[in-house]
């Protein structure tokens, strides 16, 4: 079986974000009214099939410290795991019709 | 002086260390034998393309993986721009490298004083010393937490910095640091370029390059 996982990882609170301020200065621009924020960050979907026959708790852990030492920077970064994870029917369409 | 895919300036920092009287030996990212060097250097560039974060996925080669185990044995190490982004990312310096505030690529001589010589990389600088170099980078945004910084601060591990101008936001102007133990060594701009009136601003970098030949001599 495929498992699909997502990964999304932006910058703390804590840290400068110069890609963010501009998007929102573009956003003000564009017309979106009393845009208060925004963060840019980054999100991986990766699919693998498991035949490895590891648990489900030792493959928990295995995708949480990749998340966390390898996809993020703890220093500067926050992520988030989400999986199982269906990306919704917009993200497989442009997914498949860009391959 | 190691080269990964994406480096640029391994021949100028080669040619920094013939300069001030050392031998550079060509270290290969994917190979694990450093060759038994006195001292490694990480060059600036773009390695992997900067792909996942600046000096993330060239932190997990091989060589890396060596340059860590020995510079916990005290093997000294100088991190150049992405070489420092390598540093930070594998955990052999603190903090972390973001892109610049000004969000542009920044390449000009930059103003810098130097605040701690506590390294054998520095050992032909004073404090208190102003430097020209060359910096040139997109993500030189110096990040640590408050804490951190006043840590790095108090220890005298912050031993670089931008004077006049920031070039990208760093905070408290940090333009580099150095380990506990001050064998290992990162900043953002390039004293490769700055070693001779011909081609840099001043002939302020090769100092570097000078301290740490002078340091193994006078060791060995």
């Amino acid at each position: 079986m495929t498992e699909r996982v997502t990964v999304q990882v932006w910058l703390k609170e804590a840290v400068l974000d110069p890609q963010g301020q501009a998007v929102q200065k573009a956003l003000t621009r564009e017309g979106l009214p009393g845009v208060k924020s925004v963060r840019q960050g980054k999100a991986f979907f990766i699919e693998f099939e498991d035949e490895s026959g590891k648990s489900q708790e030792d493959l928990n852990q295995l995708i949480e410290k990749l998340a966390r030492d390898l996809l993020s920077n703890p220093v500067i970064e926050d992520f988030q795991v989400i999986w199982p994870s269906e990306p919704d029917a917009r993200v497989i369409d442009y997914l498949e019709g860009d391959a | 002086m190691v080269t990964f895919p994406g480096s640029l300036d391994d021949v100028d920092a080669a040619r920094a260390v013939s300069k001030a009287g050392g031998e550079p030996v060509s270290l290969w990212h994917d190979d694990a034998d450093i060759k038994a060097v006195d001292a490694v250097i990480l060059p600036g560039g773009f390695s992997f393309g900067d792909y996942l974060r600046a000096g993330a996925i060239a932190s997990l080669s091989p060589v890396v993986e060596t340059v860590v185990k020995e510079a916990a044995a005290g093997l000294p190490v100088l991190g150049i721009c992405n070489g420092f982004q390598i540093l930070c990312e594998v955990g052999l310096l603190p903090g972390a490298l973001t892109r610049n505030a000004g969000l542009r690529f920044v390449c000009r001589d930059q103003r810098l004083r130097v605040e701690d010589v506590n390294s054998p990389w520095l050992r032909n600088y004073y404090v208190g010393q102003e430097l020209v170099i060359p910096v040139k980078n997109g993500e030189g945004c110096y990040q640590i937490s408050k804490d951190e910084l006043s840590e790095l601060e108090r220890s005298g591990m912050v031993f670089l910095r931008y004077i006049e101008e920031n070039p990208n936001g760093s905070l408290a102007d940090v333009a580099g640091v150095r380990n506990a133990q001050g064998n290992v060594l990162g900043l953002m701009p390039h004293p490769e370029h700055a070693i001779d009136v011909l081609t840099g601003p001043s002939t302020d970098g090769l100092g570097f390059f000078s301290s740490i030949v002078d340091s193994l001599v006078k060791a060995g």
